[in-house]
């Protein structure tokens, strides 16, 4: 297993269950839109956005909205402190586990 | 002796752990490319390569038989989540990904040898090449997906 690159660190904002499961989602891709997310959750757009506001008050995803086509898009991603604070996070679960 | 209450905890971390691998997969096979579509490309492909070696260069105009994939491709990618570039993955260059890729090119200088002349012949190698190449580019696409999860959970850069 490679070595996390972010001390492990409990944190209590990404510990509830649905913003683990975003910022999870959110790991492996650069971005993604709000509906592909919401589908991947399997949750609905008012839950979603309750507990992205959350994560985009404390800096870790960053909420883009843009129109394509005349159509408007939610872009999300997690930012680089959200990632940082989600690899130590997991870590830390790590760690729990290991004990 | 760990308390129950340890034991809980252990057990809780340990299923969010799994929830949090799951989301991963999800995610990371999600923003990948339909399967339909990579069976399409090693099938034409397989076609391809064998049509154009029988039968040169008449068969050169079967490569227009891509342009329906790329196509295919380019509405593939609308809406999809944009995957993340790997940043430290040795899964990738020393693991199963790279293993299967040096065996799809020993497999690709192999078939070359494979001269099919009769219809029953080239038949016989179009079926040779595509589940082959079908074997191998699915566990080189499970290993680079596998290797995107780690990554994404454990490169915080």
């Amino acid at each position: 297993m490679t070595k996390p690159t972010s001390k492990a660190r409990f944190d209590e904002l990404i510990h509830a269950p649905l913003r683990l499961r975003i910022c999870a989602s959110l790991a492996p891709v650069d971005r993604a839109e709000f509906s592909h997310l919401k589908q991947n959750l399997g949750v609905a757009d008012s839950v979603l956005s309750k507990h992205l506001k959350q994560l985009g008050d404390a800096g870790y995803v960053d909420i883009e909205r843009f129109t394509k086509l005349g159509r408007s898009h939610v872009r999300v991603s997690l930012t680089t402190a959200g990632r940082r604070a989600y690899v130590g996070h997991v870590a830390a679960l790590r760690e729990i586990t290991a004990n | 002796m760990d308390s129950p209450e340890d034991r809980r905890d252990q057990e809780r971390a340990a299923k969010l752990l799994q929830s949090v691998a799951h989301d991963s997969r999800q995610m990371v096979k999600a923003s990948g490319n339909p399967r339909g579509l990579l069976t399409s490309v090693i099938a034409v492909s397989a076609f391809v390569f064998t049509l154009c070696q029988a039968y040169p260069p008449r068969a050169f105009w079967l490569v227009l038989l891509y342009l329906p994939l790329i196509a295919w491709y380019a509405l593939a990618q609308r809406g999809r989540a944009k995957p993340r570039s790997l940043i430290n993955s040795p899964y990738l260059l020393t693991g199963a990904y790279a293993g299967y890729f040096f065996l799809c090119i020993l497999l690709i200088n192999c078939l070359r040898f494979w001269e099919a002349t009769q219809v029953e012949e080239v038949l016989a190698k179009i079926l040779v090449t595509f589940t082959s190449a079908m074997f191998l580019v699915t566990k080189m696409q499970t290993a680079y997906n596998r290797a995107r999860v780690k990554d994404g959970n454990d490169q915080a850069n």
